[in-house]
């Protein structure tokens, strides 16, 4: 009824573009809607503001030792207390937040665009090309991934640039198989065939006509592998092998701090909360995101 | 089926192969020289040359390579320099204690997870479902050292119901073990809990909605003959299988949680070796954590075929 | 009506789904009953509420359906209120079912004969070994060949027929006073469907269960059911006897479903199948007054503003009719003769196939295919699934790689690559696929897919006077034009698809299965389009189908396909009157086009070792003989090049009747 009264007053394409608005407003509704998906917002949003803008809102430097007494307790002017160089807790966990979400952005776009790339090609070629990426995907994904981290990152040395690399790639195997399994039923319906009558070339096929069809799994992934960067960045920074003291990274200072959790426990848990925070709140966001696009 | 072990096991060779060559090549990248760490820096470059020659350092590296494959395969896995024992010595007991944790996070994961997962899905919906599947969730995304360390600064520092260290006394009988190794492996069973929870659910799901559990609901069977016949006949052999997937993951883990808890396992010693640069320590570590992931794989193959007449019997 | 007991009655039912917070209905004031020992059929296209009629009568409604209103009463139980424990007792002994699809419906991880053993444990109290005695006689009793071998194996180790039939013996295990059959035969082949209805047809005639069968194929039905009911948009709108109901129509709706499916009585030229305008509504779309008046050419006013009850019509007894004019019913359709074109010439052949081969690893799907197509004829293709028919039309669209052979177009070799072929043979050749649903990429607006066509087949710059053109030649309004492929209905979507194999003018055109995935009453609207279309560009089809019925009324010639070989091709007419191979002739039985009682022929040979060297068709042909396991068949050479494989002559093939010389091994 309503689209009839619409058509009186507006062109086709105007038409069209009121019914994409429309459809980007359902959406949204559909997702801020949620109270899970809103928090998760809200505490990624947080988060990521601190990263940007720490060192304006720290309560103290938090580099600069003897601001609390070692290891003291936490009190209305110190929330979290103090480390054992009397470095203020709260301060440090809100300037660690750089380090996390410096590495984990990066780290998913070559995730997703890496992944994307072999299970498209893998998919839409099929044949021999598929075999070769997917047995090569299979052999990846056994591998434990910190495990060959750990001797990658001892053999060529950590650096922000390499913990990237390192992550963005050990993420990729698997959304490959995702993306591939949602690029091989587009890949088989007739529109593609209809194409390929047409002799369109290779890359109008996979760009223009199968990509925007698996827009939906890639942004489920993208919310997914993020959530797992920052656990491996955390991982291996947590490791010691990738930043060094005195960097306020989260999983660093709790390897630092750990030793003194029968003495003052936040020193360790301020950051670990800050952390499962972090995960829980993307985590949120990527369950929601997979509800609302899995239905049409 | 022959043919299908067959095929499996041809594949693991495949995968050895391409990790050791990994580990191998990796190795050869790390800073220093075998013969400058063990001359030190005084030496005369004869000196240097005489040693390069008794290492086989001057062959080519596919020489080395296959040199080094073929020692280890034998056994002969070197010794350990900063351990100063025989690196198979070192690395066997190691994986003994790993073994013991993985043992009692197994115990744990696998029956609770499945049934969880499984209650989830027959309940689909329901407050329990949504208990389930959200805490599941949750847990599977946060690293093991974070719950680990709230774990420990909870249930050992404030609550004191388990010990803080993961080592019983050496004359510890098999329970108070156990309650050592508990908070260690919670976390492990943490990440791989929901993952697998998920698995049992969605497999529940599906063959709930299968029209063969219409066909036995119409032939008047009871909701049990239904669930224990039909639903978990067909819902378990997937699940299992994908849970013993998980291995490659929980090795991964435990290298973590050994970390955390100072734990003398495989985990700890691989750290260690990467760190200190022990390379014949590293690299029997990591060849043996890639050997164990494999032979999970292959168990979680011919779990599926042998449960699955599909498989079993073909077509 | 009211003296036999009844053995099952649905009264006033409304069964509503809630989605989105929108209550939807999909069955309104549904009433009817079945009395021991007979059978009702429920005739309806999609989305007419079959299937949510028969989960209501067995108490197994998904979570968002709900009964508003109505009662169902079997063996004295309201199944609309009845709980899972109370049902149970009933289910197997008072009330079975067969479901569609038998692959799905057998538990994947267990023998049949402990499922079948199992279905008389839930029915009956005995032992276990009786049980499994019992389950043997149950597979027998179903005409299941070996049943001590076949009770070993595992669904997947069976066929689609010998499936069905299993299920069939589970639900009459506990001899049930009613049997709801919900499409048993649909995705099963012609043939395999036929000796699925047999067997129904005797069983009932032996339990004296009241049968409900559900089905879409108002022929098929009428065969072994003596009633029917047609549902149209969730409402009964005709029952009664069924030679009453296809003779003395009294609603326009069944009259205009009879008149669209192709028939032996229709010309595609002068007497054409005739299609019903527009789409059934969709649930929650339903029309003010009667659900058929946007579609009916009789709607008065009287029809828009209400409902017609159920009224039974004029000098009949139990036929009973939801029309305010049930006796302007017959008169519903006219359907629109077309013109024919000129002929085309003897030797002008737009595409000749010369000994086309394909294996996928060891199946041989397309043997040796050689075969020509004028300009401007239809060459129709019809054989079970796995017959290698779209393989065949794929190696030609240059979609899938031919082993060997050679293509030729217009006399001039066609590369077996498409990107070899030069863009003017890309346009001359083009294709309609099967599914509605994967054909249109569901990102673009139907202006940007027909555009992309244009500019691509035509080579030509788009310009809305073009777009609106090709749109208007398949009859598709203007306003379609910015809609998205998930905004259109079925036949829309098809509509678009033939225009976009139309918009470069092609000469030749695939066409995979077109109208098997829509409704009835759309797919006579899309003949329609492909004859006029035919004439009027003098384009020449491939036509593919599995529908006998629709093949016939379409193609100039037909070939008929079984495992990859071409067993027989010739003009329409000389396959319909005969000789013809016995396979062509056990899928016209089939298809009941010939009007006469169908009853399958058995196999002569059935367990018959098949090799290379056979008859492919050996171990499922009714007159198979020791020869047709040892040698290749030759190939008979009838008039107008007329061919078939077969060892029986031309002469032995034209009576049907000779008895085969091998004795039957029961």
């Amino acid at each position: 009824m309503q689209e009839n009264t619409m058509s009186l007053t507006q062109t086709p394409a105007e038409k069209l573009r009121a019914e994409r608005r429309q459809q980007r407003a359902f959406l949204l509704r559909q997702l801020f809607g949620n109270p899970g998906f809103l928090l998760g917002a809200v505490i990624i949003l947080f988060w990521c503001l601190v990263a940007i803008g720490w060192h304006l809102i720290v309560p103290y430097d938090p580099f600069a030792t003897g601001i609390t007494m070692p290891l003291g307790a936490p009190s209305l002017e110190h929330w979290m207390g103090g480390d054992d160089l009397g470095r203020d807790v709260w301060s440090r966990v809100l300037a660690g937040t750089a380090d996390v979400l410096s590495i984990a952005p990066l780290a998913t776009v070559i995730t997703i665009s890496v992944g994307t790339l072999i299970g498209v090609c893998a998919a839409y070629f099929g044949g021999a090309i598929d075999n070769l990426l997917m047995r090569s995907v299979d052999i990846l994904l056994v591998f434990p991934p910190i495990i060959i981290a750990l001797m990658i990152i001892s053999a060529i040395g950590a650096s922000q640039v390499t913990m990237i690399i390192i992550i963005g790639f050990f993420g990729a195997p698997a959304v490959s198989r995702t993306i591939r399994a949602a690029a091989m039923r587009e890949a088989n319906r007739d529109y593609v065939a209809a194409a390929v009558m047409r002799r369109e070339n290779n890359g109008y096929i996979l760009l223009r006509e199968i990509l925007p069809n698996i827009e939906g799994p890639v942004a489920v992934e993208t919310t997914i592998r993020f959530g797992y960067a920052i656990f491996a960045a955390a991982s291996l920074s947590f490791l010691g092998v990738s930043l060094q003291p005195p960097a306020a990274d989260w999983g660093l200072t709790i390897t630092v701090q750990r030793i003194y959790i029968q003495v003052q426990p936040w020193s360790t848990l301020g950051p670990a909360l800050a952390l499962a925070s972090l995960v829980v709140a993307v985590n949120l966001v990527a369950d929601r995101l997979r509800k609302v696009l899995a239905t049409p | 089926m022959l043919r299908f072990l067959l095929q499996r096991l041809a594949l693991i060779a495949l995968m050895l192969l391409v990790l050791s060559g990994l580990v191998f090549f990796l190795v050869q990248l790390l800073p220093g020289d075998l013969a400058t760490n063990i001359l030190g820096s005084q030496a005369t470059p004869e000196q240097y040359a005489a040693m390069r020659a008794k290492l086989g350092l001057d062959q080519p590296v596919w020489v080395r390579y296959f040199t080094w494959l073929g020692d280890f395969l034998r056994g002969e896995w070197g010794h350990s320099v900063s351990a100063d024992q025989p690196v198979r010595d070192l690395v066997l007991t190691r994986f003994g204690n790993t073994l013991r944790l993985a043992g009692v996070a197994l115990a744990i994961l696998i029956p609770s997870a499945i049934v969880a997962g499984v209650l989830a899905g027959l309940n689909e919906g329901k407050w329990i479902d949504k208990i389930i599947s959200v805490g599941g969730a949750t847990l599977t995304v946060i690293p093991e050292f974070v719950s680990g360390i709230i774990l420990m600064i909870v249930f050992a520092v404030w609550l004191r119901w388990f010990p803080i260290s993961a080592t019983a006394p050496s004359d510890a009988d098999f329970w108070t073990t156990v309650r050592h190794l508990i908070l260690p492996s919670l976390p492990v069973v943490f990440v791989s809990f929901g993952y697998i929870a998920k698995m049992a659910r969605s497999g529940t799901i599906e063959v709930l909605e299968a029209p063969y559990i219409r066909t036995a609901t119409f032939k008047g069977l009871t909701r049990r003959q239904i669930v224990l016949r039909h639903v978990l006949r067909n819902a378990l052999p997937p699940t299992i299988s994908l849970s013993l997937l998980q291995a490659s993951f929980i090795m991964g883990g435990l290298v973590v949680v050994e970390q955390l808890f100072t734990y003398p396992g495989l985990g700890k010693l691989l750290l260690d070796a990467s760190t200190s640069h022990d390379v014949p320590t590293l690299e029997a570590a990591v060849l043996l954590a890639g050997i164990i992931v494999m032979v999970m794989t292959l168990l979680a193959d011919l779990t599926l075929a042998l449960l699955d007449p599909r498989v079993r019997v073909g077509g | 009506m009211t003296h036999a007991p009844v053995a099952i009655s649905v009264e006033n039912l409304a069964v509503a789904y809630v989605r989105k917070g929108r209550i939807l209905p999909v069955l309104q004031d549904i009433s009817f009953s079945v009395r021991p020992g007979e059978a009702l059929a429920i005739v309806g296209e999609s989305g007419c509420g079959k299937s949510t009629l028969a989960a209501s009568i067995l108490g197994v409604l998904p979570g968002n359906a709900q009964i508003t209103y109505g009662t169902i009463r079997v063996a004295g139980l309201d199944t609309t209120t009845a709980g899972f424990e109370e049902l149970r007792a009933v289910r197997g002994t008072k009330i079975a079912m067969v479901s569609q699809e038998p692959g799905g419906a057998l538990n994947p991880s267990m023998t049949i004969g402990k499922q079948v053993a199992e279905a008389v444990l839930a029915t009956r109290g005995c032992s276990a070994t009786e049980a499994r005695a019992r389950a043997l006689e149950l597979l027998t009793r179903v005409a299941i060949r070996e049943p001590q071998n076949v009770a070993r194996r595992y669904p997947h180790q069976l066929s689609g027929g010998q499936q069905q039939r299993v299920l069939i013996a589970m639900a009459v295990a506990g001899d049930p006073s009613v049997l709801v059959l919900d499409e048993p035969t649909t995705g099963l082949d012609a043939t395999v469907e036929a000796e699925v209805v047999e067997l129904i047809g005797r069983l009932r005639r032996e339990t004296g269960a009241a049968i409900i069968f559900i089905s879409h194929n108002l022929r098929l039905v009428s065969r072994v059911c003596e009633r029917m009911a047609i549902f149209y948009a969730g409402r009964l709108i005709e029952i009664g006897p069924s030679a009453e109901v296809i003779a003395n129509t009294a609603h326009p709706y069944t009259n205009a479903l009879l008149s669209c499916l192709p028939s032996p009585s229709h010309d595609k030229f002068a007497n054409p199948v005739a299609p019903i305008q527009g789409e059934v509504p969709r649930p929650g779309e339903l029309p003010p007054g009667c659900v058929f008046s946007p579609r009916c050419r009789f709607a008065t006013d009287a029809c828009t503003s209400a409902q017609p009850s159920l009224e039974a019509v004029e000098g009949t007894a139990d036929h009973r009719a939801a029309c305010y004019y049930p006796e302007k019913a017959e008169g519903s359709v006219t359907s629109i003769p077309i013109e024919r074109g000129p002929a085309s010439a003897d030797d002008d052949y737009v595409l000749e196939l010369e000994h086309i081969s394909k294996r996928f690893r060891n199946l041989v799907v397309c043997d040796d295919i050689s075969f020509k197509i004028k300009r401007g004829e239809t060459l129709g293709l019809v054989g079970e699934s796995g017959s290698g028919k779209s393989t065949l039309a794929r190696c030609i669209a240059g979609l899938t790689l031919p082993d060997s052979g050679i293509i030729r177009l217009n006399g001039k070799d066609l590369s077996l690559r498409i990107e070899r072929r030069s863009m003017a043979s890309v346009r001359a050749v083009q294709m309609v696929f099967q599914s509605p649903e994967n054909t249109l990429n569901p990102s673009f607006s139907v202006r940007a897919i027909l555009g992309r066509a244009i500019s691509r087949l035509a080579q030509k710059a788009v310009s809305p006077d073009r777009l609106e053109k090709l749109a208007e030649n398949v009859r598709l309004p203007q306003v379609f034009l910015d809609r998205r492929p998930r905004q259109l209905s079925g036949g829309q979507k098809q509509r678009v698809a033939i225009a976009r194999a139309f918009a470069g003018q092609p000469e030749l055109v695939l066409c995979d299965e077109p109208v098997s995935a829509l409704d009835t009453s759309v797919q006579a609207g899309i003949l329609y389009l492909l004859t006029r279309l035919q004439n009027e560009e003098r384009v020449s089809y491939l036509f593919i189908s599995h529908d006998l019925g629709v093949v016939r009324y379409l193609a100039d010639r037909i070939g008929v396909m079984y495992l990859g070989q071409m067993l027989e091709i010739g003009t329409s007419a000389d396959i319909f009157a005969g000789p013809r191979h016995p396979y062509a002739d056990a899928l016209l039985r089939a298809s009941s086009l010939d009007g006469g009682e169908t009853s399958p022929l058995p196999a002569a040979m059935p367990d018959a070792q098949v090799t290379e060297q056979s008859c492919r068709f050996a171990a499922r042909c009714p007159r198979a003989m020791a020869t047709c396991i040892s040698a290749p068949p030759p190939v008979r050479e009838g008039e107008n090049g007329h061919q078939i494989r077969c060892h029986l002559t031309l002469e032995q093939l034209c009576h049907p009747g000779t008895p085969t010389p091998v004795s039957i091994e029961a």
